[in-house]
């Protein structure tokens, strides 16, 4: 019994993580309509960004979101605007091609830049551990780190119910014609857009760098989980990117390290066979 | 219909990486485009630059330069009558063993190498030393376990392998284990942990099968792809089991989650010995402090004491040297295996006095030489394979002025290979 519960809070830790590499890539799907398959990259420049400026200024990666979540706003919304925004009018295959273009011209970076070793955001309390009766126990750092993908996502939702950028943000979604005849710029909102996904992309990031070792070519590994969680949950719907990282990072665990990414993956052929617009898609 | 189509394209776009990811491999070679002009003597090597073995890579280019340069600084080498110097081409695979034997071959068909080097790791050495054996290019591999070489084909016809044999590196281990208070017989508990990549497996036969004869008690939980990023499972049965030793080779982000995860559970163990990951500097400082106290193995240190016998430098003048070069990095070990590669490369030529390919092949199973690595002759037989063992010593990660820093405290197989320090008992399991 305990081992069955050990599981059950491993996997869940696990999965507000997955949920978190996953809710910017299935914005931009759900909003630009574009696969964005840069997005590994993202997090792995997120996860750089993080890990060498606590580094840096002595301080808790956790602080530095206050300076990679704006930066990489900011970077997110240039790339939308000047780059993709452009090729996006000839339809969405050239703009998926840009994607992929930038994914290999940011890995080839990241690795001139800071070379080929392993990285990992060192925090005092990496090996701390709470213990719970029955011999139960919470790593401190996989806690942290699903707080911070709790509150990333709840963040994501509310803005973007009660704001007006959220509300443009989701009616341009929901009808982009519709959306811009009512006022709304299709090209600025596709910009914001693109900079809420590298602004989770940062968070992300942080969360890869705190529990795992990162390589700068790390970010195809996570664009995959990033792509299992988004097809599972429903492209474009945050709550289903939630519930999809959970039942992602569940089914790693209970098929164990042996077994655990078969199973997902298997997981993901059946809901393409059964739902293919995902669990929670309109 | 709108859904259906974009989710076509989105599953396309996934099968699209992968293609492409592949056919970008193409373009990255350094002598791409040249004809093949018989004025330098050609040597391929693919090299693992970017990508999760790109460690093991390091350094490539400036070993490039080190070799070349002294060939020049020696007018060349005497081939056919003619003094030639040589052109070494590097492509990169990525880490990748479908990118290898697709740069292998262009080596073999376009460039048309004289001698191709196949070196780091399985994932590099087999599927290059392949192509080497299809085209009929001879073919020095070096740096990857002889068992896991051996068992990837029938028949090497133009592979001379140089590196030690699985069951050298569990005695390493064994005598390792001993050096911590679990000398064989004792019934200690060993928890194993493998990948199932060719590198793991190979490991996992030999140790699996050893550890029970040797009197130790095996803690199996099966291997597991490269890339978990849980071992909730694995952590449970070390924990239920109450093991006292873990011993794996593993890449950093494998093991580095594993071993979070079995300090979180509080999986307390007397002794790690770990391969791979905890050889290189680089990836030891990802791991940080939880890396102290670690053992593994160790083939090559800048402390040991061969002399090339081509170009004249000792292991400390060449660790000395790339530091200098590097920016104060230290030699990691397989970059040493890289210069010695390219010794016998060069060697092999020499005594060839040619470059005909049957001349150059019958040179190296003549080869009886000392590089950087210690004496190379090609005198044992695995399978459809020859070899020769090279030298291998047991190292702990110790703080010396606040950085880790591996100690060499075991040459129990080796004499030869001086000890740089002691064993301190202790690592992160036990705080």
């Amino acid at each position: 019994m305990t081992v069955v519960i050990q599981m059950l809070i491993n996997g869940i830790l696990l999965g507000s993580v997955y949920a978190l590499l996953g809710v910017g890539m299935s914005m931009i799907f759900g909003i630009v309509r574009l696969t964005n398959l840069a997005h590994g990259e993202f997090i792995i420049i997120g996860a750089y960004g993080s890990t060498l400026l606590s580094l840096a200024l002595g301080v808790d990666p956790i602080l530095t979101l206050v300076i990679t979540v704006p930066v990489m706003f900011i970077a997110g919304v240039l790339i939308q605007t000047v780059l993709i925004n452009r090729v996006m009018l000839q339809g969405s295959e050239p703009a998926l091609l840009v994607t992929f273009g930038l994914s290999i011209i940011l890995k080839d970076a990241l690795l001139l830049l800071f070379t080929a070793d392993a990285r990992h955001a060192n925090v005092p309390y990496s090996t701390a551990t709470i213990r719970l009766p029955a011999g139960l126990h919470i790593a401190v750092l996989d806690l942290v780190v699903f707080a911070i993908s709790l509150a990333t996502i709840l963040i994501l939702t509310l803005f973007l119910r009660y704001t007006y950028m959220g509300r443009a943000i989701r009616a341009t979604s929901d009808d982009t014609a519709a959306a811009s005849l009512m006022g709304v710029s299709v090209r600025r909102t596709y910009g914001i857009a693109m900079g809420i996904a590298m602004a989770t992309a940062a968070v992300a990031g942080l969360g890869v760098g705190m529990r795992w070792t990162f390589y700068p070519s790390s970010g195809g590994d996570y664009l995959l989980i990033a792509f299992g969680v988004v097809v599972i949950g429903g492209m474009g719907s945050i709550p289903g990117t939630l519930v999809a990282g959970l039942i992602f990072g569940l089914a790693q665990v209970i098929g164990g390290a042996n077994y655990g990414m078969l199973i997902s993956y298997l997981l993901l052929i059946l809901m393409l066979a059964v739902r293919p617009q995902g669990l929670f898609s309109k | 219909m709108k859904k259906k189509g974009i989710l076509a394209l989105f599953l396309t776009a996934a099968l699209c990486l992968g293609l492409l990811a592949g056919c970008a491999g193409q373009g990255g070679g350094k002598g791409a485009g040249k004809a093949s002009s018989g004025d330098t003597i050609k040597i391929g090597y693919v090299n693992p630059t970017i990508g999760p073995l790109a460690g093991n890579g390091e350094g490539i280019d400036w070993l490039i330069k080190e070799i070349e340069g002294y060939v020049k600084s020696v007018g060349g080498i005497e081939v056919d009558g003619k003094k030639k110097n040589i052109e070494i081409i590097v492509y990169d695979s990525q880490s990748d063993t479908t990118i290898c034997t697709e740069m292998a071959q262009k080596l073999c068909e376009e460039d048309k190498v004289d001698l191709i080097v196949a070196i780091q790791t399985p994932e590099t050495v087999i599927p290059v030393s392949a192509q080497a054996e299809r085209y009929g290019v001879p073919c020095v591999a070096i740096q990857a376990p002889v068992n896991a070489v051996a068992g990837a084909a029938e028949k090497y016809e133009w592979t001379y392998h140089a590196f030690w044999t699985i069951e050298k590196v569990y005695e390493q281990y064994k005598s390792l284990w001993t050096i911590a208070g679990y000398a064989p017989g004792s019934g200690a508990k060993i928890g194993i942990a493998f990948a199932n990549d060719a590198d793991g497996t190979a490991w996992y036969n030999i140790f699996t099968q050893k550890i029970v004869e040797d009197g130790y008690v095996l803690v199996d939980p099966g291997q597991y792809p490269s890339g978990t990023t849980d071992f909730t499972n694995i952590v449970n049965k070390f924990k239920a089991e109450k093991i006292d030793i873990l011993a794996g080779t593993n890449i950093p982000p494998d093991f580095g989650n594993l071993f979070n995860q079995m300090i979180a559970a509080g999986v307390e163990v007397g002794c790690v010995t770990m391969g791979k990951c905890c050889l290189l500097e680089g990836d030891v400082a990802a791991l940080g402090e939880k890396a102290e106290g670690i053992l593994t193995e160790v083939w090559w240190a800048p402390t040991n004491p061969y002399k090339s016998a081509l170009t004249g430098i000792t292991c400390a003048e060449l660790g000395e040297k790339y530091s200098k070069d590097n920016g104060g990095r230290a030699m990691p070990q397989p970059a040493g295996y890289g210069y010695a590669a390219l010794e016998l490369a060069v060697q092999a030529f020499i005594n060839a006095g040619t470059t005909k390919k049957e001349a150059v092949r019958d040179a190296l199973k003549k080869m009886d030489t000392t590089t950087i690595v210690g004496p190379i002759k090609y005198d044992k037989q695995m399978g459809g394979l020859t070899y020769c063992e090279t030298v291998i010593s047991g190292g702990q990660w110790q703080m010396v002025d606040g950085k880790l820093t591996l100690i060499i405290i075991d040459n129990s197989l080796y004499p030869e290979v001086p000890t740089t320090g002691k064993y301190v008992p202790g690592n992160a399991t036990q705080r």
